[in-house]
This record gives structure tokens, C-alpha cells and sequence, in this order.
């Protein structure tokens, strides 16, 4: 039965999950490594890490093309930009670019015939290449958000008082040793990640930790929300329910939360900081299984 | 530290502040014309070859060793740890001879100059480092002390990343010299002249505060004692050992430490300075265990993704492996500045500090440097970084099978 329930509390929250997700849909092939042919309509943008390709004249690629390491011929046409970092990039007579050419390193060879129809920029001032930007958040999405991070504070609140408490106690009481925590946790945890995701092999393992450090920081964010939810029925003076405070607690804090990030300049630096403490919380308490208590007290 | 400004306890908090300043230039010092800019004296200004320079600079670490452990002993039997103007008198002594030192240093024109001048330099850095640390329980409070370190390594690692694009003797002399000779009638004046405020700093080491380091109050074993040198040596060596090699590859140095461009300078700075913030904060509410699991961890981490980015011979750099190097220096110096202090009294301070600094720093940059030599030969960069990583991820483990072991109840735990 307790299984049961954490699975589904497991669940629950994975659910939350889904609002950070960017709700563009990007695709990128990506070559690290061996020698490639490349035939046909490819959509979305290539990312060369290494190895060597060939782009056959019959090739075409919606997107841009970033050359970061390797060698790579392009006989084809590629309708975006091209940005070459490193490596060598070599313009066959067939070649046709629709977008501009950046060129920040490696080595350039066009050949006569080859056709740019953008402009090219060369040396450090090469323009990042467009990712796919975020839609607007929907009129009544941050507030959906908020109600449905409030109902699972509700929920967990209802089955995990005693971890949720030891979370938000952490995150309130000890706010710089869990932003610390959590700042190295997001850096080192990241960093990890990605690097165990180009074995490819690991790649499972590094989406699951991705999971994970997802989960923690919602966790952080519920359990910041729900202390935020006690000094508000203090401030009220009016005693609420354990479940009720939370749902308040936390909608108030994410909405709030949303309002910062929103600021100009130190609006994202303040969404980090936040975050930070949250995860580091998470971190400090194993989940809220464990009181934080400091090693000098 | 606000607390200390609503008490309003000046001459507490201006103990404080010389303290941070003496050590982040000494440390300054230290990292810029010690450990860069000396090697650029013997390879490019006398023209040494690269094999001669770094065995000249493995002697002068095991010379600075050996003295510094010599004058800590020396400095215990005496009892000069509980006194506070024979401290300062000693670190005017330390300044004067690194001020001549330095100096005299555009003049050297043989090998045997620059090991004479070598020999001098250990003997400067080797009284120092028990002077200098020693005086640590007499300026800054137990509870202040992961603040002090934290304040001293941005202070250094901010002012030696963003300024020091340029890695030449020259401009590391002119500096040290302007640093040395602005430090040198200060200190001068505080080590000889009496003031109500210096004679409030000398009786500090006698207040509970002061003088019962964290790691004491349970009584420290030798064991245990000995337990955090060998975790240090461990994390020097790793450090050392890697940097030694990734100092001479150019396409690691000029797209991180020594990049033209500035912003990336001033970005592995702020690294440095974030890491210093959040050890300060870790030192003074986690047990050790876990601050010497991070580092090791992060060590073995950013060594890997080295390894990893040197088998698929990538051009350019990423700046995420400078950035987790930056993190992992800065959390270990922000240690070292602060525990040997914690695991002594004002009468055991200079001994163990010139245990710990000389047995893990420089014993381990010793080492390395003579370990580098004997690879540089015959090892690839790929296998060079690949060693440091696997011995990274050995004292990893090693240190997380002793994180389950059963210990002592004391706060080092």
C-alpha cells in the first residue's frame, strides 16, 4: 500500500514536470563520430561533433548547420544558417546556402560555384545561432501552473507532512547552506549528465538524473510554498489546515515567483537563487526523509 | 559578520579584515609570481630548458616543506603561537625579504643565481606559511573563520583570474613589488608600533572564541589529524598533477585562463568567487566528510570531461571544464584556509599548520612536479589527464567508503 502511494505521489509530480517543458518541438541530427553520406530531406538542424560527412548534392536540411569539430563536405543545400566553430567545412560547386555564414574557426574552403545567399560574418562577432523560442505562456497558463503546483502541495502535504516540513525548514531556516547546496547540486549534477550522455550509452541514466533533479527541485519549490503557506495563515492570524496552507502557500509563492522572474535584469538571477534553495534543501534533508541540523549546532 | 558590525567590536572586525588582507596577498603572491611567474623567468628570461625549470621548482617545494616544518616546530617549542607582535614582527620579516627578494629578481642571468635566489625564496615562503596561518587564532573568531577563508580565496583567485591574461615574469614582478612595498610600512608600523586596539587583538587568543578551534572541542586524535593531511595531499596532488599538464596545452590555456578576451577571464573569476561563497557557507554548517567528497568529486568530474574532450580532438575549448576546475580550487582553498586553524589551539597552531600546508601543498606540488617531469617525455596528453582522472575517482571512492566507516563523534567527522 505505501509502495502504491509513492509511486502515484511519484507520478503526481512527474506530472508537474510537463510545464517546464518548452513547447516548441525541436529536432537536430547529430554526428560525433565515423564517416557519414548524408541523402535526402532532413528536418531540423545538424550538429557536427566530430568524425567526417558528406553531404550529397540531392541533400537539403531545413535548419542550420553547426560545425563544432570534424570534416565536413556540402555538396547539398541547406536553407538556414551555417555556423562553423571548428573543424573543416569544405563548399562543393553544388553547394547552396539559403541562410548567412559564420564563421568563428576552423578552416573554409568554397569552391567557385558554391552560392551564399545570406551574409557572412566572420570572428567573434558571429551572431548565436536562432533556437526554437519559447511560445508565450498561454492568458491563464502561469495561473494553471500555480493551481496545479497548489493542489500537489495539498496532496503531498496530506501524505508527507513531515517531509515536506523538513524541506521548507531547511530551505527558510537554513537559506545560504541549502543555496549553496543546491547551486552545486544544479552545476555538478548538469555537468555530470551531460557528460555521461555523450557515451550514449548512458544516456537513459542521464535522462532519469534529469528526472531527478527535475523532481528535487519541484519538491524544493512545494515545500518553500508550504512554509510560505504557514507565514501566511500567521500573518492572517487564522489556523488553516496543513493541506489548505500549502495549496495557499505554494499558489501564492509560485505566482510571485513568476512575477520576479518576470523582472528585467535580476529577474533570472533571483529564479536561479530560488531554485537553488529549493534543490539544496531537497538535497540537505534526502528528500525531507532526514532533519537538516547543521554541523555547529 | 553582522553580527560583529552591530556589536560594533572594531578592533575585532579590523583583526578580521588584516587578517584577510595579509592572507589574500600572500596568496596573491603566491599563485601569480610563485607558481606562474617563475617558470616564465626560467624558461623565457634564462633560457632554461623546460625539464631544468620544473626540477628547480620541485626543489623549491621541498625546500619550502622542510623549512616551514623546521620553523613550525621551532615556533611551538617556543611558544610564539600565543604571541601575537612577535608573529607580526616575523611577518614584516617575511615581507622585507620577499620585497628584496622580488626586486633582485630582474637581475638573475645564471642557473646558479636563480637556485641561490631559489633557496631564498623557500626560506621566505617556508617561515611564512607557520607565521602567516598561525596568527589566525588571534584574529579571527572560530565561528568567522569559513567567512575569513572564503573572503581571502575570491579576494586572490578574483584579482589573479581577471587581471593576470598576460603571464609574464615582468608583469607578475611589477605587482608583487607594488603589493609587497604598499604592505610593507603597514605592517611595519602594526608589528612595532602599541596601540589599545593591537594590545586588544593580542589577548584575543586568549577568549574561549579564539582559542578552542572547531575540531577541538572533542579533542583531536592524532589519527583523525593526520587523516585530513592525506585527504588534502590528495586533492593538491590531483590538482596539481592535472593543471602542470593543462598549463602546457595551449588550446586549454588560451580558451580559459589566458584568453584575450576578457569576459571569459571575468567569468572564471566569478566562478571562483561564487565557489569561495558557497564553501564558506558548507564549512560552516557540513561536516568535512562531505566538503572533501565535493571536491574529489568534482575534480574527478572535470578531469573526465578533459578526457573526454581531448579523445574526440576538438578545436575550441568549453568553458564548463574551467568553470568546475574553478569550483573545485576554490572550495578546497576555502578549507585550507580555514581547518588547519579549527584542529588547533594557539599552542599547537604553528606546528600543525606547517603540517598541514607543508605535508599536503607542498609536499604534493613537489611531487607532482617531479611525477610530470618523468612523463612529459613519454605520455600523451590524453593518457597524462586520463592517470589524474582514475586517481581522482580512486580517492573518490576511497573517501566515500570512509564517509560509511563508524567515526569518532566530533564535528570533523
Amino acid at each position: 500500500m505505501k509502495t502504491a502511494r509513492l509511486l502515484l505521489i511519484l507520478a503526481s509530480l512527474s506530472l508537474l514536470l510537463t510545464a517546464c517543458g518548452a513547447n516548441g518541438l525541436y529536432q537536430v541530427t547529430l554526428i560525433t563520430d565515423g564517416e557519414h553520406q548524408l541523402t535526402g530531406a532532413y528536418p531540423g538542424d545538424l550538429l557536427m561533433l566530430g568524425g567526417k560527412a558528406t553531404l550529397l548534392p540531392d541533400f537539403t536540411l531545413q535548419g542550420s548547420l553547426h560545425l563544432v569539430s570534424g570534416q565536413l563536405d556540402l555538396h547539398g543545400q541547406v536553407f538556414g544558417d551555417v555556423t562553423l566553430l571548428g573543424g573543416k567545412l569544405t563548399l562543393g560547386p553544388s553547394a547552396c546556402l539559403g541562410g548567412n555564414l559564420n564563421l568563428g574557426g576552423g578552416t573554409f574552403h568554397p569552391s567557385p560555384g558554391s552560392v551564399i545567399e545570406g551574409h557572412t560574418h566572420t570572428g567573434s562577432g558571429i551572431p548565436l545561432p536562432d533556437l526554437p523560442e519559447q511560445n508565450a505562456t498561454p492568458p491563464g497558463g502561469t495561473l494553471l501552473n500555480a493551481l496545479l503546483f497548489g493542489l500537489a502541495a495539498a496532496f503531498l502535504t496530506r501524505y508527507f507532512p513531515r517531509s515536506i516540513a523538513r524541506v521548507g525548514e531547511a530551505a527558510s531556516r537554513h537559506a545560504l547552506v541549502s543555496g549553496s547546496v543546491g547551486l552545486l547540486v544544479a552545476v555538478v549534477g548538469i555537468s555530470l549528465l551531460v557528460t555521461m550522455a555523450y557515451t550514449i550509452l548512458l544516456i537513459p541514466i542521464s535522462l532519469l538524473g534529469l528526472f531527478a533533479l527535475g523532481l528535487a527541485a519541484v519538491f524544493g519549490w512545494i515545500g518553500l510554498g508550504a512554509t510560505a503557506g504557514n507565514l501566511i495563515g500567521r500573518v492572517l492570524n487564522r489556523p488553516l489546515s496543513p493541506a489548505k496552507s500549502a495549496f495557499i502557500g505554494t499558489l501564492a509563492f509560485v505566482l510571485v515567483l513568476e512575477l520576479i522572474t518576470s523582472l528585467p535584469l535580476v529577474g533570472d538571477l533571483l529564479g536561479i537563487i530560488v531554485a537553488a534553495i529549493g534543490l539544496g534543501a531537497v538535497s540537505l534533508t534526502r528528500f525531507g526523509f532526514q532533519t537538516f541540523i547543521p554541523a555547529t549546532e | 559578520m553582522f553580527a560583529l558590525l552591530k556589536s560594533r567590536n572594531i578592533p575585532s572586525l579590523f583583526g578580521i579584515s588584516l587578517f584577510v588582507g595579509m592572507m589574500a596577498a600572500g596568496y596573491y603572491y603566491n599563485l601569480t609570481f610563485v607558481q606562474l611567474g617563475l617558470e616564465d623567468l626560467g624558461t623565457r628570461l634564462l633560457r632554461l630548458s623546460a625539464t631544468a625549470v620544473a626540477r628547480d621548482m620541485a626543489l623549491l617545494a621541498l625546500l619550502t616543506c622542510v623549512i616551514a616544518l623546521a620553523f613550525g616546530r621551532w615556533m611551538t617549542r617556543q611558544g610564539w603561537g600565543r604571541r601575537f607582535r612577535r608573529k607580526m614582527q616575523l611577518s614584516f620579516g617575511v615581507i622585507v625579504l620577499q620585497s628584496a627578494l622580488t626586486f633582485m629578481s630582474a637581475w638573475l642571468n645564471s642557473e646558479t643565481a636563480f637556485l641561490l635566489w631559489l633557496a631564498g625564496v623557500s626560506f621566505a615562503l617556508g617561515v611564512g606559511v607557520p607565521v602567516m596561518f598561525s596568527l589566525t587564532t588571534d584574529l579571527v573568531p572560530v565561528r568567522w573563520r569559513g567567512w575569513a577563508a572564503t573572503l581571502v580565496t575570491a579576494l586572490a583567485y578574483f584579482a589573479a583570474a581577471a587581471f593576470s591574461g598576460e603571464w609574464r615574469f615582468e608583469t607578475f614582478r611589477q605587482i608583487s613589488l607594488l603589493l609587497l612595498l604598499a604592505g610593507l610600512p603597514a605592517i611595519g608600523l602594526l608589528a612595532f608600533l602599541r596601540h589599545p586596539w593591537l594590545d586588544a587583538l593580542a589577548a584575543q587568543h586568549l577568549r574561549p572564541e579564539f582559542a578552542i578551534g572547531r575540531f577541538t572541542r572533542g579533542g583531536v586524535a592524532r589519527k583523525q589529524f593526520f587523516g585530513f593531511i592525506i585527504a588534502m595531499f590528495g586533492i593538491y596532488f590531483v590538482d596539481s598533477l592535472g593543471f602542470l599538464r593543462l598549463l602546457k596545452t595551449p588550446l586549454y590555456m588560451q580558451s580559459a585562463w589566458q584568453s584575450p578576451d576578457f569576459d571569459i577571464r571575468l567569468f572564471i573569476a566569478a566562478t571562483h568567487v561564487v565557489g569561495a561563497m558557497a564553501a564558506g557557507a558548507l564549512y560552516t554548517s557540513l561536516r568535512l566528510r562531505p566538503l572533501f567528497l565535493w571536491v574529489v568529486g568534482i575534480f574527478a568530474l572535470t578531469h573526465l570531461q578533459y578526457s573526454f574532450h581531448i579523445r574526440v580532438e576538438a578545436e575550441s575549448g568549453v568553458l564548463s571544464m574551467p568553470m568546475l576546475y574553478a569550483l573545485a580550487v576554490s572550495l578546497y582553498t576555502v578549507l585550507n584556509f580555514a581547518i588547519w586553524a579549527d584542529l588547533s589551539t594557539p599552542d599547537t597552531i604553528p606546528f600543525n599548520a606547517a603540517l598541514g600546508v607543508a605535508l599536503s601543498g607542498w609536499m604534493a606540488t613537489f611531487l607532482s612536479t617531479g611525477l610530470a617531469i618523468a612523463w612529459s617525455g613519454h605520455l600523451s596528453l590524453e593518457r597524462h589527464i586520463q592517470v589524474v582522472d582514475s586517481l581522482a575517482m580512486l580517492f573518490f571512492l576511497a573517501l566515500l567508503v570512509f564517509a560509511f566507516l563508524p567515526s569518532r563523534k566530533t564535528e570533523a567527522a
